[in-house]
């Protein structure tokens, strides 16, 4: 490689990383706060970035982009409760702390995340990947790298799993 | 009929749906320093490496690396316009003059430690 073809490569591998943070940097934050607590989200997203960086040149033969960072988002996530399982216990008892909104719109979200951040790891990112992030099954399951029959019995199980939450908060979603 | 489920429970989340708080207009910043820390490791573990190559001791190889990284770093910010070759070659370029002062065939002590660190 040249001297000038070395400074190209590394201003482009910059430019493509500030595109793919600027394009993509919404959806990933949005990901990571469902599938963590408050506490953790920025650091997470961060890991998340560290990453992509890691990983940049192989981003760029990468046909489906959005695909490859959901599966980021859910590893980085579940590298967060390894490192720290205490954390993962305590999010079971975690009180999300959310922005000032309508009292029972609040309430409500608050019942709502309550209820996914406690779901098991595995089945909290087929849940948010499906029902948050609305990627069909074969996207969620091309996503985790899982076989698709996988993905359908984690979904079945978290989406029963959540909707007891709910019943047991007095919540009927049906009725909502 | 599980559609339909499906369907419903989406447009239920949809609707308690609350974005959550945006990212500080620092993140971009502190994503940054990560990723210049992250490359730094980096750097310094591919020097390591290097001197491990060479058989150079636990101490002189640390020494060396932390040096070298410290040389290309200085090289790096020192002029921002004008790099001339990429982090891997600089420090295969620093590291290939410095190697001159180590004896590469002595066998150290300290040699045994290379095998065991992690890099």
């Amino acid at each position: 490689m040249s001297k000038t073809e070395a400074v190209v490569s590394a201003d482009d591998r910059l430019s493509t990383f500030q595109s793919i943070y600027e394009e993509h940097g919404g959806y990933v934050r949005k990901t990571v706060y469902w599938l963590v607590h408050d506490d953790a989200v920025d650091d997470v997203v961060q890991d998340v970035f560290i990453r992509v960086w890691r990983n940049i040149d192989r981003f760029r033969n990468e046909s489906s982009l959005r695909t490859w960072m959901y599966r980021i988002c859910v590893n980085a996530a579940h590298e967060h409760f390894r490192r720290s399982p205490r954390v993962a216990e305590e999010t079971k008892i975690h009180e999300p702390e959310l922005p000032a909104h309508d009292e029972d719109a609040l309430s409500m979200h608050e019942v709502i995340r309550k209820a996914i951040l406690r779901l098991p790891a595995k089945q909290k990112s087929v849940f948010v990947l499906f029902y948050k992030q609305e990627l069909s099954l074969e996207e969620v399951a091309e996503s985790l790298g899982i076989p698709l029959g996988t993905a359908k019995s984690r979904l079945f199980n978290a989406r029963n799993a959540f909707i007891e939450h709910l019943k047991r908060n007095g919540v009927d979603y049906e009725k909502q | 009929m599980r559609n339909n489920d499906d369907a419903k429970l989406r447009s239920f989340l949809a609707r308690h749906d609350m974005p959550p708080a945006p990212a500080s207009r620092g993140e971009w910043n502190r994503i940054l320093d990560a990723v210049e820390n992250e490359e730094s490791r980096s750097l310094f573990a591919r020097a390591l490496a290097f001197a491990k190559g060479r058989r150079m001791t636990f101490v002189a190889a640390t020494a060396v690396a932390a040096l070298l990284l410290a040389v290309v770093n200085q090289n790096l910010t020192s002029q921002p316009e004008a790099p001339t070759a990429s982090s891997d070659d600089m420090t295969e370029l620093y590291l290939a003059d410095a190697s001159q002062y180590f004896d590469e065939s002595a066998e150290a002590p300290g040699d045994a430690y290379l095998e065991l660190i992690d890099i």
